[in-house]
């Protein structure tokens, strides 16, 4: 199964991964209707100090929904997304079964089931899920939202992060043993 | 703590600005960074590229802005904005003044502010007359019928190094470099550059059967795999070598002058002196790496000779022995010494070659162009009878297959490019090479700067301009009426000047157009 | 090949999946005393609360079971095993097995308290004890809930949701005492506080008012007299083993399994809540009752009853909780601080809390309140038994992230498939 494999020695830290990433999974996959209309951030140093998304949005500075995040410690940055496990921690934790691995291997969510409980990103090895504020499926729990993780594209034949990235660093290939 | 991601001081940028007396030089901002509001969407890719603490963003405001006056117009903010908002435009201007060109007015002011010498790097950007731009080439008509490079081979394959002076089948025979390109990567050192870029430049010499040269800063140890393309210099600082330099290589070279600062030794600023690059040099971290002028061992023709020999003597003859000058007055005069103290092949640097750091006021007031020396020593070393004892490669400033073809006319064997490499895989020209924040990744040993240019990228992007200048040459070659390039060096009738003076044509041993 | 699955949860459904995968046809039947579809008991008290809509409760879709061929037998009570005959006995009858995985998961526990006998209460863990507890609401004021564990506090929180008066009684002097440590809960005890919720800790309840029948107030070991006319009891959770002990299996507090999920009988597996299975920090066998682990107990169960062997190198005691708006995550031995070096990060004005504790370069337990992102790394940490001696400093910056770890860590987790 292909999935997206980082290369952290090309890792430039420009995180046009994160923009491509938003724009693609914006409504109208167009970075000025995205950010103009849709008002979707792409800046995260307003939002840094606050760890809590919800609180994020609530204070007028949302984070930026992006499903890949840049780590990085000096001049070293990786950009890390879902691994698409072949048994995924996130799925045997998942306390109502909202997340589930689809025929093709993809590690899906059924967005309109999960009730936010973080489960999730207790589980997730590789700190791979995010918290999204702007779908609450519970509104009574404070600071509810959803799981948020890479899904690989599925309306593109290779995920935009891969498209974009200047150096190369992000591979979407099939590394599975035969 | 590393400084490599401190967070550039903003608030500091964003501060009222006060009229600095002392700093006159960034009074005026040369560029200024234009940004279409509506199309940024604050995804930040700007600030964390820009190397010159130009572009910062305001969290208040949430906007980018810039700090023009450190604007460089390097355009790595253009080239990497998703949604083309940048623009970089030249700022104002000073009021018209033939004379006092603003470059000279800046230059006063940053004496004046600092007392010291102006660093710069890359090539000579003055106005000087091109004679390659005043040279056109003829085309077979009629009387002599052009080739077809798709249909017919075109020899592209050269040999730079000494000829025997008969051929004979059993002859004696000088070791020569087999070059299938008449273009060699220009001596361009680890220091300058960084290792990226020169694994680059190794891996396309080796893919398309030319060579690279490793310039003043010693062969890495990653390059050693590339050891029978590498051409190793031999510079007035001797850095890195050793026998063991001296035999991993394709030929050695001795350095004694460069185009774009002739008189003058190299010079690696010290900011550019990393751990990787003051172990490669066995110099100390942090250090102004600066090469004396002379060789301090080459005082006279006869000590030049000497080392020639001790080289040739310690590679066991080998390996071709290659004497690097810079193009001055009497080129052709030194050039010929060269050639009767053993060198194996004559490099000759015009005024418009490029550099890592040199003195400005250096490398745009001294030396002579390429074209005019060349033609000059070609037709010394042919008057002495000399001319098949050493090859001539000819560098400074080698734009496009055009220069290659006009410079192989005038009598250069092969041709070295530097700049044009560097801009193949991203230069904009900004000239900052000096300061070791390239944008690109190309004259930086910065590692978080240094991996925005891979090996692998660089080599491929490499491998295509010598492709497509192979590709060029050919079609020039056959329009010609040739098939080889053997056929076309030396040969001046290939050539003709337009707009020249008697003398410049003369010099060069063209004739006018239209004759 | 038949297996036969006791219990029908998170074990039960992901043993049944890995049998499926690894044997597409061979025979599966859950039998469960519930009847209800596969549902979580996690999201019992969201229901209660009306918070979310009942199709949120079940685990998998309708016709999953259709779907994936396998058998149910819902609102059966497994009476018996009978290991030499290789099958259960029920309420209607045998059942044959050629593999058998009890998951049987766990039931209230219920102390006895002078004057509980004489009047109704509530436990909450089934979805009938939510619906139970939902349709008695209805006229109260006062509810009381007993223990202050994760099940009680989302009980009461849920009731305070419905819109009664909620007072919490708990032995411990903190709440979650399991699950957190004193900063921690207290963090989340004010904020259950801030919703209106009133905590006796450090107390119990000595005796039970009651009239006709019902509740009508209790009397506190500090003495004080707190108002109640629903009561319900949360102050643990027993493994249910009475299956297998009275079969001759091996119990202790659970039903004790090896790394394969193999009992001490033969062709007898047992798997989540009511399993006593490896821990990963201490080596030793141990209850772990956590969503989490009852799923991949199960699941390693399935592959090892269809024929694949597969061994389970332990399982990490782990919480994910949510409480008063908020987030906690915890890994591990908490409160086991000795000869440990505990790092900790406290911000009062934000709610922020982090602490790890360290011995000998090896995280045991660690805490994240409110900044959760990226907190499975820990697990990583822990479970791979990676020494943070060379980051230790970073571990509690918000960033931190895969960018500090060791470059083998690194390159193992993001360079092959997973």
């Amino acid at each position: 199964m292909r999935r997206v494999y980082p290369l952290e020695e090309r890792c430039i830290n420009c995180h046009l991964c994160e923009v491509a990433c938003i724009v693609e999974h914006s409504a109208t996959k167009l970075p000025l209707a995205a950010y103009h209309v849709e008002g979707l951030r792409f800046s995260a140093e307003d939002s840094r100090h606050i760890p809590d998304p919800a609180e994020s949005s609530e204070r007028g500075v949302p984070k930026p929904l992006t499903r890949t995040v840049v780590q990085t410690v000096e001049y070293l940055s990786i950009s890390t997304t879902c691994r698409h496990c072949e048994e995924p921690d996130c799925v045997l934790a998942c306390k109502n079964g909202s997340l589930y691995k689809a025929d093709d291997g993809r590690v899906l969510l059924h967005e309109d089931k999960c009730v936010g409980c973080w489960m999730c990103i207790m589980a997730c090895r590789y700190g791979a899920i995010t918290r999204n504020p702007t779908k609450r499926n519970v509104p009574a729990v404070r600071n509810n939202g959803v799981n948020h993780h890479c899904d690989l594209c599925p309306d593109r034949e290779t995920p935009a992060c891969v498209w974009v990235c200047p150096t190369k660093a992000l591979v979407f290939e099939d590394r599975d043993a035969p | 703590m590393s400084t490599y991601f401190e967070e550039p001081n903003g608030r500091v940028a964003l501060g009222l600005r006060r009229p600095e007396p002392g700093d006159w030089h960034h009074g005026y901002p040369e560029y200024r960074v234009v940004r279409d509001d509506e199309r940024c969407i604050r995804c930040l890719v700007c600030v964390r590229q820009c190397p010159y603490d130009c572009t910062f963003y305001d969290p208040e405001r949430h906007a980018v802005y810039n700090v023009d006056s450190n604007c460089v117009n390097c355009r790595r903010c253009e080239f990497m904005c998703p949604t083309n908002a940048i623009e970089i435009v030249p700022w104002g201007g000073f009021r018209e003044n033939d004379n006092w060109r603003p470059w000279l007015i800046r230059s006063v002011y940053k004496q004046a502010d600092t007392g010291a010498v102006s660093l710069t790097g890359f090539g000579n950007d003055k106005e000087y007359a091109s004679y390659f731009d005043r040279m056109v080439i003829d085309a077979s008509q009629v009387t002599n019928p052009s080739i077809d490079p798709l249909r017919e081979p075109m020899e592209m394959r050269t040999f730079v190094g000494k000829k025997p002076d008969r051929l004979t089948h059993d002859g004696e025979r000088y070791p020569n470099l087999q070059c299938e390109t008449p273009v060699i990567f220009a001596p361009m050192s680890f220091g300058a550059i960084n290792l990226n870029f020169q694994k680059g430049l190794a891996m396309a010499a080796r893919e398309m059967g030319t060579y690279f040269n490793t310039g003043e800063g010693g062969l890495h140890p990653d390059l050693r795999q590339f050891s029978e393309h590498a051409i190793v210099q031999v510079a007035s600082g001797r850095f890195g070598v050793s026998l063991d330099y001296l035999s991993n290589s394709a030929a050695c070279e001795i350095k004694i002058g460069q185009g774009a600062k002739p008189g003058i030794g190299g010079h690696l600023p010290g900011e550019k002196v990393t751990r990787e690059v003051s172990r490669t040099r066995m110099i100390p971290e942090g250090s102004d790496a600066l090469s004396p002028a002379p060789q301090h061992d080459i005082y006279s023709i006869e000590d030049l000779r000497l080392l020639i020999y001790a080289i040739k003597e310690a590679t066991e003859y080998t390996k071709p022995v290659s004497v690097k000058i810079a193009a001055v007055h009497n080129v052709a005069a030194i050039a010929s010494g060269i050639v009767r103290a053993g060198a194996d092949i004559v490099v000759i640097d015009g005024f418009r070659g490029g550099t890592g750091a040199a003195p400005t006021i250096i490398r745009d007031h001294v030396g002579i162009p390429i074209e005019v020396a060349l033609a000059q020593v070609d037709e010394r070393l042919r008057q002495e009878g000399i001319r098949h004892e050493a090859s001539i490669i000819a560098a400074g400033g080698i734009r496009s297959s055009a220069d290659i073809v006009k410079g192989l006319a005038l009598g250069a064997d092969a041709f070295y490019i530097g700049t044009a490499a560097m801009i193949a895989v991203g230069c904009t020209a900004c000239q900052q090479c000096h300061r070791g924040k390239c944008s690109w990744g190309i004259t930086t040993n910065r590692p978080d700067l240094a991996r925005r240019l891979q090996p692998e990228v660089a080599a491929e992007r490499l491998a295509n301009l010598l492709r497509g200048w192979g590709h060029e040459i050919k079609e020039m070659l056959g329009l010609m009426g040739l098939n080889s390039i053997e056929s076309l060096r030396g040969n001046r009738l290939k050539l003709r000047g337009v707009g020249m003076t008697q003398v410049e044509l003369d010099t060069l041993g063209i004739q006018q157009a239209g004759l | 090949m038949k297996h036969v699955i006791i219990g029908n949860s998170f074990a039960g459904v992901f043993a049944a999946e890995a049998i499926r995968r690894t044997e597409p046809e061979s025979e599966i039947l859950i039998v469960s005393r519930e009847r209800q579809h596969v549902y979580s008991r996690a999201m019992i008290h969201e229901m209660l609360a009306g918070m979310v809509q009942e199709p949120m409760v079940y685990l998998r879709d309708w016709d999953y079971y259709e779907k994936k061929r396998i058998g149910t037998l819902l609102g059966r009570a497994v009476t018996k095993i009978a290991l030499d005959a290789h099958a259960i006995g029920t309420d209607d009858g045998d059942i044959a097995y050629d593999r058998l995985l009890i998951a049987t998961g766990g039931r209230a526990f219920v102390p006895p308290i002078a004057g509980l006998e004489r009047v109704k209460y509530h436990t909450f863990t089934t979805l009938e004890d939510a619906r139970a507890l939902k349709a008695a609401c209805g006229g109260r004021t006062d509810a009381v809930v007993l223990g202050a564990g994760l099940i009680g506090l989302q009980c009461a929180e849920a009731l305070r949701h419905v819109g009664l008066n909620v007072r919490v009684v708990e032995m411990a002097d903190t709440v979650l005492p399991m699950a957190l440590d004193a900063p921690s809960s207290e963090i989340v005890a004010r904020e259950l506080a801030a919703e209106g919720i009133e905590l006796h800790t450090g107390d119990t309840i000595d005796l039970i008012a009651g009239e006709d029948g019902h509740p009508s107030g209790c009397k506190l070991r500090s003495g004080a007299r707190i108002p109640c006319d629903l009561l319900v009891i949360a102050v643990g959770v027993r493994p249910n083993i009475d299956l297998a002990a009275d079969a001759g299996i091996t119990t202790d507090r659970g039903i004790v399994v090896n790394e394969r999920m193999e009992t001490s009988a033969e062709h007898v597996y047992a798997a989540g809540d009511c399993a006593q299975g490896p821990e990963i920090i201490s080596g030793m066998t141990m209850p772990i009752p956590v969503i989490p682990i009852a799923s991949t107990q199960g699941m390693i169960a399935g592959y090892n009853m269809a024929g694949k062997r597969r061994a389970y190198r332990g399982g990490l005691s782990v919480n994910a909780i949510q409480l008063g708006g908020v987030q906690v995550i915890s890994y591990g031995f908490v409160n086991d601080e000795r000869d440990g070096e505990v790092l900790r990060v406290h911000d009062p004005a934000t709610k922020v809390y982090k602490k790890v504790i360290i011995k000998d370069g090896r995280i045991t337990g660690a805490i994240f309140v409110k900044d959760i992102d990226r907190a499975g790394l820990f697990r990583h940490l822990i479970e791979n038994r990676i020494d943070v001696t060379p980051f230790k400093e970073h571990l509690l910056s918000p960033d931190f992230g895969v960018a500090h770890l060791p470059a083998e860590v690194r390159k193992e987790m993001f360079t092959t498939p997973q």
